[in-house]
């Protein structure tokens, strides 16, 4: 329990205590008008502000129900449009098909091309070889056909040669002997043949 | 300006000086009506004894004053402190 003398000083310690608040609080009472024009103005910038605000959102507004409408005015465009593109992909699918057919079949004759390119060589060096052939063979008919013109020339030689032994056989005729004669005829025999198997060969 | 009263408790008349004149008839006034209840409570008793108890009550009363005294004190005080703050931190 207090005595007196420290209640006294409690006292005075609160009273101090409070007059010290007090001087606090009455600075702050001082200032309050300022402040309250400043908050006064701070105030009205704020509904200013907020009017301002206030404006701009009925300007979003009106311009949100624009796009609203015309959402909804694209909605069915886009509909339209999506069906389109559903089709346009129905149709890249098919080509994408027939582009693989034909792939394929340009795979495939591209096959046959190169089978047919290697076939093409192999008769361009057949043809080359049946002309070297050809040639070879032109050659030996060229030295045959000239070997029948010497065997014909010769058997004319020979016809003329045996005209005038006939004919001095006739005058001369008992020139030969029995012999001489059938080795004559041979002979001439053997030309025949030979000059036949030339023409033969010719044809 | 002091001025001299006569003021009259339990039959005793008082000369005294004072600046407040009715504030001090007043108070003679209470403490008359007291000392007689007292008086009539504790017949018999002699006026020094009723004088005595009288003044504990006295002194008994001015102490809780005082504590309520100071318990209200601080009360405004923390109140006030408290207003302070809240306007400073408003700013």
């Amino acid at each position: 329990m207090l005595d007196s003398k420290e209640r006294e000083a409690h006292l005075l310690q609160a009273r101090e205590r409070l007059a010290r608040a007090f001087a606090r609080f009455e600075g702050l009472i001082t200032a309050m008008p300022e402040r309250l024009r400043a908050l006064e103005s701070t105030r009205d910038k704020s509904q200013n502000r907020v009017k301002e605000i206030e404006a701009l959102l009925e300007r979003e507004r009106a311009i949100a129900e624009q796009r609203q409408s015309l959402a909804e005015g694209t909605s069915d465009e886009l509909q339209t449009l999506i069906s389109r593109n559903e089709k346009l992909e129905e149709m890249v699918g098919e080509r994408d098909e027939l582009i693989e057919s034909l792939e394929a079949r340009i795979s495939h004759q591209q096959s046959e091309l190169e089978a047919n390119q290697k076939a093409h060589l192999e008769s361009l060096n057949h043809e080359e070889k049946l002309l070297s052939e050809i040639s070879v063979l032109r050659n030996e008919h060229a030295g045959i056909v000239r070997q029948l013109e010497l065997l014909l020339e010769e058997r004319e030689h020979l016809q003329t040669q045996l005209a005038e032994t006939e004919k001095r056989d006739s005058s001369f005729a008992l020139t030969f002997t029995q012999d001489e004669r059938l080795g004559l005829l041979k002979t001439i025999d053997t030309l025949i043949e030979r000059v036949d198997g030339l023409a033969h060969i010719q044809n | 300006m002091s001025e001299s009263i006569k003021v009259t408790i339990l039959g005793t008349e008082y000369s005294l000086r004072t600046n407040d004149e009715e504030l001090v008839r007043e108070l003679a006034a209470e403490l008359d009506s007291e000392l007689k209840d007292l008086q009539q409570k504790l017949p018999g008793k002699p006026p020094t004894t009723l004088a005595v108890l009288t003044a504990l009550n006295t002194s008994e009363m001015k102490a809780h004053a005082q504590l309520n005294e100071l318990r209200e004190l601080e009360r405004l005080a923390d109140e006030i402190e408290h207003l302070c703050e809240l306007v400073e931190t408003t700013r």
